[in-house]
């Protein structure tokens, strides 16, 4: 479970091999550190997509799939928590603009309503 | 003036404008549910809404100048509206923001005469019509759902497994 500005975001755990936290780390990594993010890895900016700007400082989440691997800045990380696939709504394709996704479907929980991202397009 | 026979009619206010969308595409109105943005979604869908266990994509028609003779719509100033108008299209759930939302009933009908500008862009216009008693009678716009759910984005036909909660193997329905 993740915060990036005003969105929660959830991402399935089993992709995400790294968390990287500025202020936990000696490397120090901060933002907007989407664009300075180490290796090759590709950066996705949720911020911009949101049409928000990144703070100062993030944590980053390197995800690896079958395809690539990717890193992507968030606030923070919430929790880590089981999510029956039954509390997942699905997204209608349509309601995107282009044929490109990044989210997958919605789901609710404490805070209210929280995105699934969509591992398939992200790694 | 003439009566129509447009069959029941669910009205609602955007701003100063009275819309209409058929009974028959409307499932359910909702006082104004939770919604999520969803970056990377179509400028006129303000979020998604989870209802049923569905994601329901919240469409702002306010947002959507085809719509509109003069863009941007009426009460773009204002907030969205305090009701969400859940409709079907095809195996699509969609919700429309509206205020003020009532069932008009054919009785209570009269196809307007015409004067005066259209309150919406002729394209999306089934009708006009006048509903009230005399002296307080106001314009209704109403709406041609082909049109405007096409336009929307909205697909006649769409894959059910793409909006339906499925089960434990394959939540995405993929």
């Amino acid at each position: 479970m993740l915060s990036a500005g005003r969105c929660r975001y959830a991402v399935t755990a089993n992709v995400v091999t790294r968390i990287i936290d500025p202020h936990g780390e000696a490397s120090g990594d901060s933002g907007p550190a989407v664009a300075g993010a180490p290796g090759s890895r590709r950066a996705i900016d949720l911020y911009s997509i949101a049409g928000e700007t990144a703070p100062d400082s993030v944590v980053l989440l390197h995800l690896d799939g079958a395809g690539r691997s990717v890193v992507v800045a968030v606030d923070q990380v919430d929790d880590i928590r089981e999510v029956s696939a039954t509390e997942i709504a699905p997204i209608p394709a349509f309601v995107f603009e282009g044929t490109s996704r990044l989210i997958r479907g919605v789901l609710r929980d404490a805070g209210g309503l929280r995105l699934l991202l969509d591992e398939g397009s992200l790694v | 003036m003439s009566v129509a026979d447009i069959g029941p009619q669910l009205s609602f206010r955007i701003g100063a404008v009275v819309l209409s969308l058929p009974m028959g595409v409307v499932r359910e109105v909702l006082a104004l549910p939770d919604v999520v943005p969803v970056p990377g979604s179509r400028s006129q869908i303000t979020g998604v809404a989870l209802h049923r266990g569905l994601a329901v994509p919240v469409y702002d028609l306010r947002r959507f100048d085809p719509l509109w003779p003069e863009p941007p719509g009426p009460g773009c100033d204002a907030g969205p509206g305090e009701h969400l108008i859940v409709c079907v299209w095809g195996e699509a759930v969609i919700g429309v923001l509206g205020e003020d939302p009532n069932l008009l009933e054919n009785a209570r009908m009269r196809v307007g005469s015409g004067g005066g500008p259209a309150p919406v862009n002729q394209e999306y216009l089934a009708w006009v019509v006048e509903s009230g008693a005399e002296g307080t009678t106001e314009s209704i716009a109403c709406l041609d759902p082909s049109r405007l759910f096409a336009s929307l984005g909205v697909p006649l036909v769409e894959a059910a497994s793409a909006q339906e909660v499925t089960g434990e193997d394959d939540p995405a329905g993929r």
